[in-house]
């Protein structure tokens, strides 16, 4: 018996397996499919088919080595290299198109360590200069002249610093005008050497 | 052999004095600085100074008359000071490192190794009812 309903919605069967209707044809196939078994039993026969032949183009797929292929489309995509500064210059330009923000991080980041590692570099290098390798200041020798009643004293102080000080010599001993300071004399040794002197002037 | 050994040793002495003569400098800062025991003030940057000395004398004034910076050398640099005295300072060797510098201040002279950010004070001398220090450091 002809179902007129079915005559209708014969053509759009395969369509609506494809995906191929609108909103409201597909919803006018899916009340006919309810109401008509025969044409719900064709889409499932469609839908089967569809599935067999996915699965054997698959299988197919497999089989095939595309590396052959990918490399003839890349030999006819890029027939020769560019030169060194062409690339690094395209290479820049997509990286700033399309990575700008982690490039732009990335740069602040190198210039960020560059400001601090150069100029402590610097400082390092720079921290001790010519002639002030010792860590502490030492007095080899003193002498005053012999015509003078002075005498030097010496002191080397605990924290690096050298003092030397120019005392007049009241004493029986004067003449004693020449002093050698080995360096290696202790602080206390030293001062023993020095009267006390208390005013600034009389030194 | 040994002859040619020693004219080896011979000429890298002759080098190396020559270096110092010819190119070896130094670089010092220079302060002179009044001392006195009467009351007065004692600049910030000289309170170093004040506690260094009072192991002598308690300077209640520290005055600081001059900063140079002086690259000393073989040959004497002259530096005369506010009491008219000429102090005379010169490079007298430079080994490993470190700096040798005479130093003559009428009536006396010495010779000092220098310390890396140490202070090398010197009396130069009674001024102005005071005493006059010349201060050798590494520049700041």
């Amino acid at each position: 018996m002809k179902n007129p309903a079915r005559d209708k919605f014969l053509p759009m069967l395969s369509p609506y397996v494809d995906g191929e209707l609108s909103p409201e044809e597909r919803q006018q196939v899916e009340q006919h499919l309810s109401n008509n078994k025969e044409s719900a039993g064709q889409v499932a026969d469609f839908r089967a088919g569809d599935g067999l032949m996915r699965h054997a183009l698959e299988m197919q797929g497999d089989d095939v080595d595309w590396k052959k292929f990918t490399e003839d489309v890349m030999a006819r995509v890029t027939p020769e290299k560019l030169p060194f500064f062409e690339r690094m210059t395209l290479t820049l330009s997509e990286l700033f198109t399309y990575q700008r923000g982690p490039m732009v991080a990335g740069l602040v980041g190198a210039a960020a360590a560059v400001a601090i590692v150069v100029p402590l570099s610097l400082k390092l290098a720079a921290g001790v200069p010519e002639g002030y390798a010792a860590p502490r200041v030492e007095v080899q020798t003193v002498a005053v002249e012999e015509s003078s009643t002075a005498r030097p004293v010496v002191m080397e102080t605990d924290n690096g610093d050298a003092v030397i000080w120019i005392v007049e010599d009241q004493g029986p001993d004067g003449g004693k005008k020449k002093k050698k300071h080995s360096g290696e004399e202790s602080e206390e040794e030293l001062k023993m050497e020095a009267p006390a002197p208390t005013k600034a002037g009389d030194l | 052999m040994r002859s040619g050994l020693k004219s080896v040793v011979l000429l890298s002495a002759l080098v190396s004095g020559a270096a110092l003569a010819d190119g070896a400098k130094v670089s010092v800062q220079a302060e002179v600085v009044f001392a006195s025991t009467k009351a007065g003030d004692v600049e910030p940057a000289l309170k170093h100074m004040q506690e260094t000395l009072a192991a002598k004398v308690r300077y209640l004034t520290l005055k600081r008359l001059s900063t140079q910076k002086l690259e000393l050398e073989a040959k004497p640099t002259s530096l005369t000071l506010p009491n008219q005295r000429v102090a005379e300072l010169k490079l007298e060797a430079l080994k490993a490192g470190v700096a040798t510098v005479h130093v003559k201040i009428p009536p006396s002279d010495s010779s000092s190794n220098l310390g890396r950010e140490k202070s090398l004070y010197l009396q130069a001398g009674p001024h102005d009812g005071g005493d006059l220090w010349l201060v050798l450091s590494q520049p700041k």
